[in-house]
């Protein structure tokens, strides 16, 4: 190794354990703005006191993943809403499942925790989606925890 | 977040934050910013000749676009290394709206040291980043990058492939010149 070579490999060892005092010090306010960026996403029907709103799908999918995060050993991987028109036509949630997990409890659990999540959040909406419309998919399984 | 949650959410894996963060969870996304962000940031001010206002803008357009994409990351490489990607891509950008500057006879000349340094004193941290830092100002884009990546950020050849969207024979070669100017600018402050 030359001379040169040693020098910069402790220029390089000293610049990866550099943190700029900037970042440190910006870092928050860059992720708050990244933040307020909406993602596209179209409108599902909804009904409030006040009449039929919209809800974006976008919230119904945060609010979805939000409710089956609750149930121990999966995790959510996707969650796809179908719509036709104005209507809500299904809801498909496909799980990463802790390896041994009994499937079909375990399905009627998120099932259970979707559907009361999408009641709250789309009101009593014509046809109602009820558990018929929510697919549980499993899509991988894992020996640790899926949460990790 | 209060201590638990953000305990929690600290020991879960890049690709499950990725996949929450595709789903809506903001908090899952700040921890991939907190995990990556200071790295990405050193990249971006050496990339931009130290202009942090540039960096802080290419940046700031890079994890917003990470944000309204993530629903469409598919894995196809470590969250990572798609980081670095959108943030190459954003400081190549700025670079390309700058004025363009000649290229001068600088790069193959010695770095003249500070005449009111002491001798004794250049190899002190912060003199020998100084020092590098301006060496790595004088390599072409891709010799400097792909340095970057794989010195400081330790990118294999084939992630940095992908971050410059190149192939890794081409990033061998870059950085074989990219160490040889560096060791050769480098060689005064022993």
């Amino acid at each position: 190794m030359s001379p040169g070579d040693a020098v910069l490999r402790t220029a390089a060892a000293d610049l990866r354990g550099h943190v700029d005092q900037r970042w440190v010090e910006i870092a928050d306010a860059l992720v708050s703005r990244a933040l307020t960026a909406s993602r596209p996403s179209p409108p599902l029907p909804a009904r409030a006191t006040s009449g039929p709103v919209h809800v974006s799908q976008q919230v119904v999918v945060g609010y979805l993943r939000d409710a089956v995060d609750a149930v121990d050993d999966c995790e959510v991987v996707t969650i796809r809403v179908d719509s036709d028109g104005d209507v809500c036509t299904g809801v498909v949630i496909a799980l990463a499942v802790r390896y041994g997990t009994p499937l079909i409890p375990l399905a009627d659990r998120v099932r259970e925790r979707a559907e009361g999540r999408l009641q709250e959040l789309l009101g009593p909406v014509a046809p109602p989606v009820t558990v018929a419309h929510l697919h549980v998919h499993v899509v991988d399984v894992t020996r640790g925890d899926p949460k990790l | 977040m209060d201590g638990p949650e953000r305990e929690a959410v600290g020991t879960r894996s890049d690709a499950v934050l990725a996949r929450r963060g595709a789903l809506g969870d903001r908090v899952a996304f700040a921890e991939l910013v907190r995990r990556h962000g200071a790295a990405l940031h050193r990249y971006a001010v050496r990339m931009l000749d130290g202009a942090h206002h540039a960096a802080e803008d290419a940046l700031q357009e890079a994890l917003t676009k990470a944000w309204l994409h993530l629903p469409g990351f598919r894995g196809d490489s470590s969250v990572k290394t798609w980081l670095f990607r959108l943030v190459a891509n954003e400081c190549h950008d700025a670079r390309r709206r700058r004025r363009p500057q000649p290229v001068d006879d600088r790069l193959l000349a010695t770095v003249p040291a500070d005449e009111r340094s002491d001798p004794d004193a250049v190899s002190t941290a912060v003199d020998l980043r100084a020092a590098l830092e301006l060496a790595l100002g004088e390599l072409p884009w891709r010799q400097r990058a792909s340095w970057l990546l794989r010195e400081v950020e330790g990118l294999s050849y084939a992630e940095i492939a992908t971050v410059l969207r190149t192939s890794p024979t081409v990033v061998r070669g870059q950085l074989h010149r990219a160490r040889a100017t560096l060791a050769v600018r480098m060689e005064q402050w022993r």
